[in-house]
């Protein structure tokens, strides 16, 4: 019987703990040097308030486009920069550098004061104010929804009430049907007592919510990410790109308690939105009243929203007009992966700009934006028409609803190639 | 390999030297901020930590970097608790089921206290506030105090529900004897103080046993945990495989410890032990807060419960003023 520890190098062993120390000393003093770690630095301007929430407008960084605006609703846990979390590695940047006329809503930190907002306050309250400061601001009728993770379902809730507002619905990594057991979230919190939690706290602390996000892979998380940071630390740019997202990880805003309760227990607990059960204030939200077009985007090694949630909206709504896509990684890779910035966001942009409206149905802008003013510059102007069709040819995802039997053999192996599956991307 | 022994004492001599060293620069660097103390870690830590500028982000590197320091020295603690199984490996012919015994549960439980946040000092407060409480009312609760005076428990040697245990049968005591005073009728605001410190203790009580039933669920698991490693090594050994560096059995380690917790975690069982511990943690903060009213009430300043009211109101006010606002627009575009 050998002795499994016996090619263990005492001489290696000992310079691998002394180099630990000297990367631990070198790290210490470049972390002494950080006074502010810089995310979400693509430029905006801010274009409505309300409460505590800002919505933005991103400024072009290239010819729009697409016509239609579009506004992303960033999950209430977490802040929105994870989509601008750094320039080389911006979900956001790639949208606008492929021509989206992009917004955002940041809806803030909510405190003591805001624990009665319900989910019906979000919805039909604050996301339909957002809605329509985007629509005035953009002076279109239309607005296109990117909604991720909880923002997802928040827009497809908006959608099947206010239709009428909606052009295009996307939703990523966002949960529908939570009768799956596949999450560990969604194992917690089906027998989870909310009350006691909303009734003790009134506002839920962004702390207690990311336990339970570490709780998940606690020896990864806790453990093994800090040791192996220790890899990092000699580099500055590298340990800059761990401390944007360390920043993220834990940069969370409290949960506004009566919203929370209702997520809980409508969602988690009774899986009314998939029953067609869910109540908002006074109205029934029907998931089949969702009729524009529908690009539901899941990610095949989501350890937090399982594809078994997400992929039933695609089923569930009455549009002619859907696409089911996968996206091969995990939760977060979603937003920040390299396969992401290659892939998924000039997906989405093809996605929308090949159901853009004609630049016709544009209303001119009754209203002039309040808060705004560098947006002005950077108005819709139509790409060439060929430019645009190849964006739209490429952006064909396998699953595609809509047949690809009609493209070239080269023009098919781009769009497949643009959406090929990778698995070295989960985090 | 050399004899593992003086490998690690010379690891464990490095870090001090690093330590010392890096202590002695921050000392220079910051002269203003040395520690009293005689522990150079400690020394070191601070002077580090001051060292620290103020900065939107300072807390954040501060943060990082203490979880870094954490997370090292889980994995020393890791070291340190294979050391002795490194020199049975060295010096014995070895024989699968004796590895186990090298895995100290003192140890190990040291080691997952350390990464889910287990406070061993909880038990130690609990306990004091039962005293103190005891000691309100001692006249009458004298066999109730006393015995809250000689606690038997031990944690360390995985005897976790000790300690309710005798709580509770302390408790019941007490419920015996002076206790049925405080099930009489309400005469003032007095008594209801009384029996709402009656109803805290209770419920910490309750949210003690449970979380001791949450800790010995996760200790269990994270002891199997080691003899899954354990075996593994002896699979390696007797197919004559083995590791060339201390960070392949680390990962090793963490992998099989995430797949051990992570088939727990989707269990009904940890759900319910889970749920039943926040559940009566949040009931305790409840009245833990309603007890603190209770005390201010005579004091001039805004309690939560009046301050939750106000919340309500201005939440009531703000929504009506938005559908009034709505309506203004409304009629001003009709009226162009």
């Amino acid at each position: 019987m050998n002795n499994p520890f016996a090619n263990m190098d005492a001489k290696a062993a000992l310079k691998y703990f002394g180099d630990i120390n000297s990367k631990m000393m070198k790290g210490a003093s470049l972390l002494t040097e950080v006074e502010e770690i810089d995310v979400g630095t693509a430029p905006k301007t801010l274009v409505y308030q309300e409460d505590k929430l800002s919505v933005y407008h991103y400024a072009a960084d290239a010819k729009v486009a697409c016509g239609i605006p579009v506004l992303v609703v960033y999950a209430l846990v977490n802040r929105p920069y994870m989509l601008d979390i750094q320039p080389d590695r911006s979900f956001i940047r790639n949208l606008l550098s492929r021509g989206l006329d992009v917004y955002i809503i940041d809806w803030g930190y909510p405190s003591a004061a805001d624990r009665y907002l319900s989910m019906d306050d979000y919805i039909n309250g604050y996301l339909n104010n957002c809605v329509d400061a985007v629509r005035r601001d953009a002076a279109s009728d239309k607005v296109s929804l990117m909604g991720v993770c909880q923002g997802g379902t928040f827009s497809a809730i908006y959608s099947s009430l206010h239709p009428e507002k909606v052009h295009s619905l996307v939703t990523l990594v966002a949960p529908f049907d939570f009768s799956s057991d596949e999450g560990l979230l969604f194992n917690w919190s089906k027998t989870m007592d909310v009350d006691a939690l909303v009734d003790a706290y009134g506002v839920v602390p962004g702390n207690l919510m990311n336990d339970g996000f570490l709780m998940m892979m606690p020896f990864n998380l806790n453990i093994k990410k800090y040791v192996d940071m220790l890899d990092v630390m000699e580099d500055e740019e590298r340990l800059l790109n761990f401390l944007r997202m360390e920043k993220w990880i834990f940069d969370s805003p409290g949960q506004a308690g009566e919203c929370l309760r209702q997520f809980v227990k409508d969602c988690y607990q009774g899986n009314k939105l998939i029953k067609g059960t869910l109540q908002l204030g006074d109205k029934t939200v029907d998931l089949g009243n969702i009729t524009m077009p529908v690009l539901t985007i899941y990610a095949s090694g989501d350890h937090i929203v399982p594809p078994a949630a997400t992929k039933p909206l695609n089923e569930l709504v009455s549009a002619k007009d859907k696409t089911l896509y996968e996206f091969k990684g995990g939760h977060i890779g979603v937003f920040v992966g390299a396969r992401s910035q290659k892939e998924l966001a000039p997906a989405i942009s093809s996605w929308l700009i090949e159901r853009d409206a004609p630049k016709a149905a544009k209303k001119p802008a009754a209203i002039k934006p309040v808060v705004k003013a560098a947006a002005e510059a950077v108005k819709p102007a139509a790409k060439p028409a060929e430019v645009a069709k190849a964006q739209v040819k490429a952006a064909k995802p396998v699953e595609a609803a809509k047949p690809v039997e009609t493209e070239k053999p080269a023009e098919l192996a781009k769009a497949v190639e643009v959406v090929k599956p990778v698995t070295d991307n989960k985090l | 390999m050399e004899n593992p022994s003086d490998y690690f004492n010379g690891w464990i001599k490095t870090q001090q030297q690093a330590y010392s060293a890096l202590q002695n620069q921050m000392q220079s660097l910051y002269p203003n901020t040395t520690a009293a103390s005689d522990n150079p870690f400690t020394s070191w830590s601070k002077a580090v930590f001051e060292a620290f500028p103020v900065g939107a982000d300072a807390n954040l590197a501060k943060d990082v970097f203490s979880k870094s320091l954490n997370s090292n020295d889980a994995m020393q603690k890791l070291f340190e608790m294979w050391q002795p199984l490194l020199n049975a490996l060295r010096e014995k012919t070895l024989d699968p089921a004796s590895f186990s015994k090298f895995t100290d549960p003192a140890q190990t439980k040291q080691l997952f206290d350390k990464l889910f946040g287990f406070d061993p000092e909880l038990w130690a407060q609990i306990q004091k506030q039962a005293t103190q409480f005891a000691g309100m009312i001692e006249k009458n609760s004298q066999p109730w105090a006393d015995a809250t005076k000689n606690p038997s428990f031990n944690f360390a040697d995985y005897q976790p529900d000790a300690l309710v245990k005798q709580m509770e049968a302390l408790y019941a005591k007490f419920g015996d004897s002076t206790g049925k005073l405080f099930g009489m009728p309400a005469l003032g605001k007095d008594r209801e103080k009384t029996e709402q410190m009656n109803r805290f203790i209770r419920e910490l009580l309750s949210y003690a046993s449970r979380n001791l039933d949450y800790q010995k669920m996760m200790q269990q698991t994270g002891s199997d945990a080691m003899q899954s490693v354990v075996k593994i090594l002896a699979q390696k050994s007797a197919a004559g495989e083995s590791f060339d560096k201390f960070d392949d059995f680390f990962a090793l380690w963490i992998d099989t410890n995430e797949k051990a917790f992570n088939k727990l975690f989707f269990t009904e069982a940890f759900s319910q032990k889970r749920n039943a511990m926040t559940e009566a943690g949040f009931n305790t903060r409840k009245l833990y807060h309603e007890i603190l009213e209770s005390q201010l009430a005579d004091l001039p300043i805004a309690r939560r419960s009046e301050m939750d009211e106000v919340y309500k109101l201005v939440y009531d006010l703000r929504k009506q003023v938005k559908i009034l606002n709505a309506q203004v627009q409304e009629l001003n575009k009709e009226q162009l």
